[in-house]
């Protein structure tokens, strides 16, 4: 162990929460970076970019990760300077940080493992960058506004703080060691005359030797201010006693600076004139938010998993209890299980609710994307970022970064025109693109929209005809051929770009959509831009479903899709071989589809079957079915291998009779029954009526083998 | 002379609790009735991993045997242990500290 801090254990077991912490930082700063980019004077953000930095740093200090230590105070150096104001955050300055936060980041990430020489390099360039820029600023300050610096700062910048403190008792049992605290404020400046409170420390007869009885007093020569040395106790600074003041070289002038004593939350204390900078370089304003996240539980995502899991299994359990009370028609026991069921449903809905997130932030990663890309094709591109605050499950937001990214990028590079491409076509030089997210009817819709040139349907169609996407000469509708970008093989890019070009195409964007249990559905106005709507559920874990029977078949169709039910009304429809045909409702032709017939299901028909009105998008259509049978709490499990392929259902789940019901995907139903007419929507997947057969409701042929 | 106490490898708040009373005991038995000298040996040669917690616990080791007027002498102390009594400004502990090995 090269000195003793943290021991080796707490290091590995804390270095993960950590470097969680270190990188919300990282993106915090990347994102006040870009908004501070629309307003580079705004004081707020600048502050809050400054405390970001410096959590970074005093964290990375705890772990005695020195890289990440060492560079990012020159980081922070020159954010305190921008936080001052003096100095000025232009794009170069902001480029410059951009790219020392990407460096902050591999620090981070590379923690544990040793540093390469490339790298190091790379850094000291950097470090020489931001240090130029912070000496601009420094010589321009002194040269032009001598006045601006009250305090009498030595040639050098130097600063001499005195320093007394006194850790709280239960410092070692809240897990923080003074020796790592004080190594970390070493390493500020040069520290001197240490000096220990040996009498502090009660005889061995009277010690708790949890308690911490350690006071320090000692000189520390730096060029930061007082709150550097506030921020080295952060950890401990509920319950120690610190006192920071600074010697000012005139003898007269010693003032006492700032004073952080046990209720932090109080202004430093008055000053006299002379330290008035000082004392309020540390403001602990309410705005700090951004890096603050007081009130909050780490909790490993494995654990809450384990807990759904678990509630999957009660969910079930539940549901077959509630199944049995009924058939004893014993009104009391009957009275109980709804009211575990109701207990159980409310558990669900809050578990449920942890894993939920903003989508905001994997948005906000865009800022980034959409600023550098755009600046390397030439274009000049305004992102807008609507809807932030929608929230949807952890999983789904993990796994639809990435196809959202290449969709962006596609239309950064694709469908955004340069400058003087859009001059020409009579639009304004700057692009839009507008990321946006809202709720809908139980599923979550991201819509990425640009005013860029939209899709050239000729040139598809061409490329489709081309690949024997199409046969040739065969013309589908004008929104058929624009998702026929999404076809396997599929890349209209005259000139394949590092960006877009990359031969993961449209069609893995599609199938990664859709193993979340989404859609993605393109429509486009030549020379007004392109729309993509990808439609995602909220949840990856458990539904609320509605269940209806066919013949001795189950199936489960998402609640918020079920707009009505029609009971014993399915006499009238005339249907086609693929069970296919139109019902009225109220006087409107809705049309049908009939399970039975679509999976050419081995029951016989029903006298008075039912309707289900379900929705899909913006379009209705009614499913045929025998019985209705309510609602029901559905716990999503996948299908098996060989149900995977299966068209218009997305799972199954397991009843409390031990019967297996198939859900229903509504859009793949829909699109099932609107036809094999699109060849595309066949994908890879097969399309025999034969293979549609749920031949086998067997529950080890759905879901994972238990 | 008799063989000195052992510090453990690991003086840290994990293991506070458990020496403490060794401490004790090794204070509290006091110096051999034919000791020439009454200085309480400990040989340090062993600690790997000392944090604030550890070194709490010796300099209250140290302050108790100064009430009885005893010195306290580690005995080929470690590095780490070296180096935690200089970055917590406790290096008076290492005053008597005897580097090599000179016992028996």
């Amino acid at each position: 162990m090269s000195a003793a801090d943290l021991t080796d254990d707490l290091v590995a077991q804390l270095l993960p929460a950590f470097i969680s912490e270190a990188n919300e930082q990282v993106a915090a700063i990347e994102d006040l970076l870009l908004q501070l980019e629309g307003d580079p004077g705004n004081r707020e953000l600048l502050g809050a970019l400054f405390r970001c930095a410096h959590t970074v740093k005093g964290s990375a200090g705890m772990f005695g990760l020195d890289r990440v230590v060492g560079f990012t105070h020159h980081v922070e150096s020159l954010l305190d300077l921008l936080r001052e104001g003096e100095l000025t955050l232009t794009p170069e300055i902001g480029t410059l940080l951009l790219k020392s936060n990407d460096v902050i980041r591999d620090l981070v990430a590379a923690a544990q493992e040793p540093d390469t020489a490339e790298a190091a390099q790379a850094r000291d360039a950097l470090v020489q960058r931001l240090r130029a820029a912070a000496g601009a600023a420094a010589s321009a300050a002194a040269s032009a506004t001598p006045t601006a610096s009250p305090v009498p700062v030595p040639a050098a910048g130097e600063r001499h703080f005195h320093v007394d403190v006194r850790f709280g008792t239960d410092t070692f049992r809240h897990g923080m060691d003074p020796m790592a605290i004080l190594r970390y404020v070493g390493g500020l400046g040069r520290l001197d005359g240490l000096s220990f409170a040996r009498d502090q420390v009660p005889p061995l007869a009277s010690l708790d030797p949890e308690s911490c009885h350690l006071a320090y007093r000692f000189d520390l020569h730096s060029e930061g201010g007082p709150e550097q040395i506030d921020h080295a106790f952060a950890f401990v600074r509920d319950d120690c006693d610190l006192q920071v003041s600074e010697q000012l070289p005139q003898p007269t002038q010693v003032a006492q600076v700032a004073q952080v004593a046990q209720d932090a939350a109080a202004p430093a204390v008055p000053a006299p004139q002379a330290a008035a900078p000082a004392a309020t370089a540390r403001p602990r304003d309410a705005s700090a938010g951004v890096a603050d996240d007081g009130g909050f539980i780490r909790v490993h995502a494995n654990r809450l998993d384990e807990v759904i899991n678990l509630l999957g299994e009660l969910v079930v359990a539940g549901a077959g209890a509630s199944m049995l009370a009924r058939q004893t028609r014993q009104r009391s026991l009957i009275e109980a299980n709804q009211q575990i069921t109701r207990l159980i449903e409310g558990i669900r809905n809050s578990t449920l609710k942890l894993r939920m997130v903003p989508i905001g932030e994997t948005f906000a990663r865009f800022r980034r994307v959409v600023r550098d890309t755009a600046a390397e094709l030439g274009k000049d591109v305004a992102l807008e970022l609507v809807g932030g605050d929608t929230e949807l499950d952890k999983a789904v937001v993990e796994r639809i970064a990435d196809p959202l990214m290449h969709l962006v990028r596609n239309a950064l590079d694709h469908g955004l025109e340069t400058p003087e491409q859009r001059l020409a076509a009579g639009k304004p030089a700057q692009g839009r693109l507008t990321l946006s997210a809202c709720h809908e009817s139980g599923s979550i819709l991201i819509r990425i929209v640009d005013d860029g040139r939209g899709i050239q349907r000729d040139k598809v169609l061409q490329r489709a005809w081309q690949r024997g996407l199409l046969e040739q000469g065969v013309v589908p509708s004008d929104d058929e051929i624009v998702n026929l970008i999404f076809a396997p093989g599929f890349s209209t890019a005259e000139t394949v770009t590092k960006l877009s070009g990359r031969g993961v195409g449209m069609d893995v964007v599609r199938s990664n959509i859709e193993q979340l249990r989404g859609s993605v559905v393109i429509s486009s106005e030549p020379g007004q831009g392109s729309c993509i709507e990808i439609r995602l559920p909220l949840t990856l874990a458990i539904i609320d479903g509605f269940l209806v029977g066919v013949g001795a078949s189950r199936f489960i169709f998402p609640l918020d899709a079920v707009v009505e039910v029609i009971a014993g009304n399915a006499g009238q429809a005339a249907l086609d071989a693929q069970g296919r045909g139109c019902v009225d409702l109220r006087g409107q032709l809705l049309p049908v589809v009939d399970l039975r017939r679509l999976y050419a299901l081995d029951a016989a028909a029903v006298d008075r079957g039912s309707v289900v009105v379900v929705r899909s998008g913006a379009r209705r259509f009614g499913v045929l079915v025998d019985s209705l049978l309510g609602q029901h709490q559905t716990v999503i499990k996948p299908l098996g291998r060989l149900l995977g392929s299966l068209r218009g259902i997305s799972g199954s789940s397991i009843l409390g009779t031990g019967e297996v019901a198939l859900i229903v995907d509504i859009d793949a139903l829909g699109q099932l029954a609107a036809g094999a007419r699109n060849p595309l929507a066949a994908g890879r997947r097969a399309d025999t009526p034969e293979t549609l057969l749920p031949a086998s409701m067997d529950p080890a042929l759905a879901g994972e083998p238990r | 002379m008799p063989e000195p106490n052992v510090l453990p490898p690991e003086l840290t708040i994990y293991t506070v609790g458990e020496w403490h009373p060794r401490l004790l005991d090794w204070v509290g038995s006091g110096p051999e009735a034919d000791a020439v000298d009454d200085t309480l040996q400990l040989d340090a040669a062993a600690v790997t991993e000392v944090d604030a917690a550890g070194l709490q616990l010796l300099v209250s080791l140290a302050n108790t045997l100064g009430q009885q007027l005893r010195p306290l002498a580690l005995l080929r102390p470690s590095q780490p242990l070296v180096d935690a009594c200089m970055q917590l400004g406790a290096a008076f502990l290492l005053d008597a500290a005897v580097p090599t090995e000179t016992h028996a």
